[in-house]
């Protein structure tokens, strides 16, 4: 089955650095958004297998969209990738019900064990 | 509230630990170059000497501006570099077609200060439990005075003093400063001394 991904975070330069790297591990990008708004109604438009969530965005941020996200389908793979590496709001997306956290910067390696944790 | 030597002393650990992390987050997102830091200098000085508080007021700038809140501490804290730095960072990290001052050189910049300024929020969450939230990032281009300048301007409830942090790191044979710029809402700064339990 194809490996499609939804990259959502309010910053272009973050979009495009997610992109190469998924890309590189075999995903196709069908998606990106600006905000937890977007994110919401393009995982319902496009029932990705993966999503990338950043949590500090515009409008509606991360933690917010993956509990809308989860809530339409219980199924959904979402990652945050996030700057705020602060233990309670790593909490609050695992409790969400995000299923791995990365902080931000990052090394490609650890978006790659990050997709290989979800493929097991 | 008044500010004495001891507090000024947690400001320095918190300063020295939060750009510990900046410098960390830094070199990975520069490829695992080396970035070799000197201790930060840590300034507190009335509010109205914001505008001139880096030096010359004309100097042309690039300032990441964000909100932090959380557990009844507020602050705002802008991460402002020469436009000469910011372009060096952006030129090193953005393929070589990217325009430095383009869509996609700004969104880094605003990125940069997102991911810098959460790793002093780290030391600062770790030294006193709070949990604090960040608002996305704007980002101004201009000259100093008249950017901090409008910062102030904006704000209202700020306590009489900010604090400026002088980072300066080294990396690819040269000094590249960053000053981050700490206004807090009156009684934050109350509230973090108290919750750390000394002074
Ligand atoms: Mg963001």
């Amino acid at each position: 089955m194809e490996k499609t991904v939804l990259i959502v975070d309010d910053t272009a330069f973050m979009r495009m650095t997610l992109k190469n790297i998924l890309v590189s591990n075999g995903y196709t990008v069908v998606g990106e958004g600006e905000d937890g708004i977007q994110a919401v109604n393009l995982y319902k438009k496009l029932r990705p297998s993966l999503v990338t969530m950043d949590i500090t965005m515009p409008n509606m941020d991360g933690i917010k969209a993956i509990k809308e996200i989860i809530e339409y389908d219980d199924q959904a793979v979402i990652i945050v990738v996030s700057a705020m590496g602060q233990k309670a709001l790593v909490i609050d997306a695992l409790n969400a019900g995000a299923k791995d956290f990365v902080v931000k910067p990052f090394q490609p390696d650890r978006i790659a064990e990050a997709l290989q944790k979800i493929n097991n | 509230m008044i500010i004495n030597e001891c507090h000024k002393d947690l400001l320095a650990e918190l300063a020295s630990i939060g750009a510990g992390n900046a410098a960390t987050a830094l070199s990975q997102m520069l490829q695992d170059q080396v970035i070799t830091l000197q201790v930060p200098e840590v300034k507190i000085a009335p509010l109205q000497d914001i505008p001139a508080s880096l030096g010359d007021p004309e100097q042309e700038v690039a300032a990441v501006l964000l909100e932090a809140s959380g557990d009844g501490v507020s602050l705002t804290v802008v991460l402002v570099l020469s436009l000469q730095a910011a372009v060096q960072l952006i030129t090193r990290l953005l393929p070589e077609d990217c325009d430095p001052l383009g869509e996609m050189g700004s969104s880094l910049l605003m990125e940069l200060g997102n991911i810098l300024v959460s790793s002093y929020l780290g030391a600062l969450s770790t030294m006193t439990g709070f949990t604090l939230r960040l608002t996305p990032p704007s980002l101004g281009l201009d000259m100093a005075g008249a950017l901090l300048g409008s910062v102030i301007a904006e704000k209202m409830m700020l306590e009489d003093n900010f604090i400026l942090i002088k980072n300066t790191m080294h990396a690819f044979n040269e000094d590249i400063e960053g000053n981050l710029l700490l206004l807090p809402e009156t009684g934050s700064l109350e509230k973090i001394y108290r919750q750390m339990g000394v002074c």
